[in-house]
């Protein structure tokens, strides 16, 4: 029976989303057919000097998976931090007309929280680059 | 079902051929302004004031040689440009150019939008990170931590638009702006 629920489930996920998953399908296909295309036409002349990776004309001394400075990291969390948050504001907008005085200053508690945790961050020294 | 894929198939060429043909003329205009802005002619050999110029380029890009540095990654450098390519054609198909006329008919498409966007970062990090050079990882950071940081501006902008219109389908935001 669970089985049946869900081959049934998956079959009205599949036909109400038909046209993004075809759609999907048919831009991967464009995108690689071009690069087939390039791939055909192209006449491919490589030899040692050229296929080693670019380092301003001399050989490379060293791989380049080592590690690098952990601050591009922390500035990359902050922004998907708050890109997250933002992502919550958007069925508060949504229904708008349908909310209630609760429902509408929920959400400014919310924003007062953003705000205290933007301002501990700043305290920490995470935004300071030096 | 066959039949199905068959009108989609194309109505998806037909459309594709245009915003192809859009894309082009788009980085003419680029160029063309940027030229006027610091006094030069721009381009203007190829047809009448350069229309073919893009084209062109195109063509030239084309027959260019494929390289894959040895000490690559060779399944993600040769997969990077088809991801960003893909994830940019994607936003296109959501944009409604003329009623009847959108290819992706949603009604989370301001949703769907701003995902993909944010997906297309990765494009660039994989090629950046799959190049094994030290300049191309450099620039893939910092132009990946460029694109993440206004990803907060654009999402708050999107934000106004749907408290404003009150639906989420780019059709309908649209349609709101028809008695302005």
């Amino acid at each position: 029976v669970i089985l049946i629920l869900f081959s049934l489930m998956f079959k009205y996920i599949l036909y109400s989303y038909i046209n993004h998953i075809s759609y999907f399908f048919f831009a991967f296909g464009l995108s690689f057919l071009l690069l087939g295309i390039c791939y055909l036409f192209s006449t491919s002349n490589w030899y040692f000097e050229k296929i080693t990776s670019y380092e301003c004309g001399f050989d490379p001394f060293s791989d380049t998976r080592e590690p690098f400075e952990i601050k591009f990291y922390i500035i990359a969390i902050l922004f998907i931090i708050f890109d997250v948050e933002v992502i919550f504001f958007f069925p508060w907008v949504i229904s708008q007309n349908q909310l209630l005085i609760f429902g509408y200053y929920t959400m400014y508690i919310f924003y007062l929280i953003l705000i205290i945790g933007f301002f501990y961050e700043f305290k920490k020294g995470s935004l300071d680059w030096n | 079902m066959f039949y199905f894929f068959l009108e989609k198939l194309i109505f998806f060429l037909l459309n594709i051929i245009f915003i192809l043909l859009c894309i082009a003329l788009f980085t003419l205009i680029e160029r063309k302004v940027m030229s006027s802005v610091q006094r030069r002619k721009g381009p203007n050999l190829t047809g009448i004031f350069g229309f073919l110029q893009p084209f062109a380029d195109g063509l030239k890009l084309l027959i260019k040689e494929i390289i894959i540095p040895s000490n690559s990654n060779f399944f993600i450098f040769f997969l990077s440009p088809v991801i960003t390519f893909f994830f940019t054609i994607f936003i296109f198909f959501m944009i409604p150019f003329y009623p009847g006329h959108t290819i992706l008919e949603s009604n989370f498409s301001v949703l769907l939008l701003l995902a993909i966007s944010s997906l297309s970062v990765h494009g660039i990090i994989f090629s950046g990170w799959s190049s094994n050079s030290k300049y191309a990882f450099l620039g893939s950071i910092r132009s990946a931590s460029q694109m993440i940081s206004y990803e907060i501006c654009i999402s708050t902008i999107f934000l106004s638009i749907v408290l404003i219109s009150g639906s989420y389908s780019l059709i309908d935001i649209v349609n709101q702006q028809l008695d302005v």
